[in-house]
């Protein structure tokens, strides 16, 4: 009996334990999470004040008066609707680019052998290393030469080519069991076949995860947006979001800038929701947060 | 005979009146080098974004619409201001064919120096800007002028003054400074209005605000150097003249405001509050605030009714009354595809008495024509009656910058400021100590 009271006063006491460490660590996770979540929180608070709301002391993060004529502000006072149509169509096309590209020259140096290979391999991801800041100036003059200065071809066409994510599809493919290859081979398949029937359904995973980096790095680029694309209808949302910052940062209007920033971040946000689990896992799997 | 002499002069001075409206009227603001009929597409970059750009925009549009109404406009305005300053030199570096783009004073030399800008000697030349030089602030056209030419057209014009919390000088029984004002006085003014309102040990109420923060480049101190009696460089800018006991007693001036004297917030506060100085006057938190004049339409706004406040202009030193002003410009790059209808955008804009009463409307700075300061504070801000003597009057009597030699922001950003932080995060206290750092690597870097 007392044996037995014992084991349960035991089993009660680890149970005990162990949900005071669930708790504990639930805690921990809201309260890290409610830190993250602010910022973010702070901007969607700060796009219905007006400009008086925001330079307030002491801050107050629920509005007095709710400004929702910011949203209706912001969007018109710069070409918003052309934005969000450039940046969908810069995005979409450079994801589909990547997805088509990476996947066959990580096939390629996965699987096929040729003399080199891995000698071009190491040298087409050595190209990770070259900071993007050199290459401006020349990819400009590129740029000029092909008259695409201005164009949507000058932010979609040099980005359709990424050695990140080669490496990462090469390195997920070569994961992948020869046996199926051979069995598609025994069943006539050529190389195309192979990889159209056999490899991209199985790198699914490993596509998400490029698919998800490349829209996101995609829809925030704008270093080079900013110095190709000069005619406002060609405009992507990050280059009409940094119009509003005045030369003197008192003048800025931060509340319109917060209001235009929460219906810009919106399509990541749902981009990240959707696709958390392979962000996640790329980063996991490469140990690198989004590639060039 | 009396009668017959004044109706002549009344005659003549009609007549005279009459000439010279008409010969305003006449101006012709083509310069006859351009085609009516051209469909360019005349490509403008510049930093102001939605709302400060409109008032040029109008005009623009105007020009276009008179003159040139097959013309296209490529407006790529809005580039912020800190990205500016990078794209613009990869975009001329590759070739790019700006037509026209916004300059400042900071910039000017080093764009000209590297063969980016168009001289703009001939066409001012071939087809003079009416006004120009004389309607022109005289320190604008200078700041634009490299080497004896021109290389672009000033558009605005800033100076510095001193925002005051009224209310907080009435509690106080203390008088608004004004331009005799002494550095002396000035600061035994900011320690009686500083205070601890609520007896916790904190300062709730600074007595100056935006002095001297961590990253501020040498402009903003440069009139308060020159105020005691100091200079920066050496005449031919090839060495350091700062180690001198008045640049040295400026800049000490300065960093005691904050850390012996506690009447200036410290970088920690400010960088607490999420904004600059200005965060602690709009919400009565310092009763004196030092800001360009472009600041005053904000400042009403953010204050609103909280208090009531007005402008006065900077202290005086040993050495005189000095400004700091600043200023931009347009200026066509040498990459340019259409120069000549450039020329006429500018000319346009920056000298028809038609619009540039509303230009001065519709800006927060003063714009670069003296004859239209007037228009620049509205009737009913809380400082019209004061605004044009303290920023136009006093301040553009006074107004200095620093030479802003093609070096310029290589050596502020790795001399000056990577220096003078250590002041203002409190790292050091002593001004000497500084100074000595700054004067050391000014000479290695200038090669004095």
């Amino acid at each position: 009996m007392a044996t037995w009271q014992t084991t349960k006063d035991s089993l009660l006491g680890q149970k005990q334990t162990k949900l005071l460490m669930d708790a504990l660590v639930y805690v921990v996770l809201t309260v890290v999470g409610i830190i993250f979540i602010m910022p973010f929180a702070w901007m969607v608070a700060n796009s219905f004040k007006d400009i008086r709301g925001i330079y307030k002391f002491p801050p107050e993060f629920i509005p007095e008066v709710w400004h929702f004529e910011n949203y209706t502000e912001a969007w018109t006072a710069t070409h918003f609707d052309i934005g969000f149509l450039n940046s969908a169509l810069v995005a979409a096309a450079v994801v589909l680019g990547q997805l088509v590209t990476a996947s066959l020259a990580g096939y390629s140096f996965a699987r096929l052998r040729y003399p080199g290979r891995d000698k071009i391999f190491l040298l087409y991801i050595s190209l990770m290393m070259v900071p993007f800041t050199v290459l401006l100036i020349p990819l400009y003059i590129q740029m000029r030469a092909f008259g695409w200065v201005s164009t949507l071809q000058a932010v979609i066409v040099p980005f359709l080519f990424t050695p990140w994510g080669t490496f990462m599809m090469r390195q997920f493919m070569v994961t992948l069991p020869r046996e199926l290859e051979d069995a598609a081979r025994i069943d006539g398949c050529g190389f195309f076949r192979t990889y159209w029937l056999i490899i991209l359904p199985l790198t699914k995973p490993a596509l998400a995860t490029l698919a998800i980096f490349t829209f996101v790095n995609t829809w925030n680029s704008y270093q080079w947006p900013l110095i190709v694309l000069a005619k406002p209808k060609v405009k992507t949302l990050p280059l009409l979001l940094a119009s509003f910052q005045n030369q003197s940062a008192m003048r800025t209007p931060w509340h319109l800038i917060m209001a235009a920033s929460t219906f810009v971040v919106v399509p990541v946000l749902i981009a990240f929701v959707v696709g958390q689990k392979y962000y996640v896992r790329g980063i996991v799997t490469t140990g690198i947060k989004g590639g060039g | 005979m009396i009668r017959k002499i004044a109706l002549l002069v009344a005659v003549l001075a009609l007549l005279s009146f009459g000439f010279a409206a008409s010969a305003q009227d006449m101006v012709d603001w083509t310069c006859g080098t351009v085609d009516s009929n051209t469909d360019a597409a005349i490509t403008i970059t510049g930093w102001e974004g939605p709302g400060e750009v409109d008032k040029f925009l109008l005009a623009f549009d105007e020009f276009f619409e008179a003159y040139y109404p097959n013309a296209e406009q490529v407006l790529n305005t809005g580039v912020a201001w800190s990205d500016y300053w990078t794209t613009l030199p990869a975009q001329l570096a590759g070739g790019a064919e700006i037509d026209m783009a916004w300059m400042h004073i900071s910039r000017n030399d080093t764009f000209a120096s590297n063969g980016w800008l168009l001289n703009l000697d001939s066409y001012l030349e071939a087809c003079p800007i009416p006004g120009w030089p004389d309607l022109f602030v005289e320190s604008m056209r200078d700041a634009f002028n490299y080497q004896g030419s021109q290389y672009a057209i000033p558009y605005d014009f800033a100076t510095v003054g001193v925002y005051v919390n009224t209310d907080l000088f009435e509690e106080a029984g203390l008088d608004l400074p004004d331009e005799n004002t002494t550095f002396e006085e000035f600061q035994e003014l900011a320690i009686a209005l500083t205070q601890d309102t609520d007896g916790d040990g904190e300062t709730d109420i600074y007595g100056v605000s935006n002095l001297a923060s961590p990253g501020a480049g040498a402009g903003g101190l440069y009139w308060i150097i020159k105020s005691f009696g100091g200079e920066l460089y050496n005449e031919d800018i090839t060495g350091s003249e700062l180690n001198t006991p008045e640049a040295i007693a400026a800049i000490q001036w300065v960093a005691d405001m904050i850390w012996e004297h506690g009447a200036h917030p410290t970088a920690d506060a400010v960088a607490a509050s999420g904004f600059g100085g200005e965060f602690f006057f709009a919400n009565g938190k310092s009763a004196m605030h030092f800001a360009l004049n472009d600041a005053a339409s904000r400042m009403w706004e953010l204050i609103g009714d909280s208090f009531t406040w007005s402008v006065v202009p900077t202290p005086r030193g040993s050495a005189g009354h000095f400004n700091n002003a600043g200023g931009s410009a347009f200026s066509i790059p040498a990459s340019a595809a259409h120069p000549d209808l450039s020329y006429e955008l500018i000319r346009y804009t920056l000298s028809n008495p038609d619009h540039l009463c509303r230009t001065a409307t519709m800006g927060a700075a003063l714009v670069s024509q003296m004859e239209f300061h007037d228009c620049a504070a509205p009737d009913d801000a809380p400082y019209a009656d004061v605004y044009h003597d303290v920023f136009s009057v006093v301040g553009g009597r006074d107004a200095i910058f620093p030479a802003y030699h093609p070096r310029f922001q290589e050596w502020s950003s790795s001399v000056w400021v990577a220096n003078m932080d250590l002041l203002w995060t409190g790292e050091e206290r002593d001004a000497a100590v500084a100074v000595q750092r700054v004067h050391d690597q000014t000479n290695e870097m200038l090669g004095g």
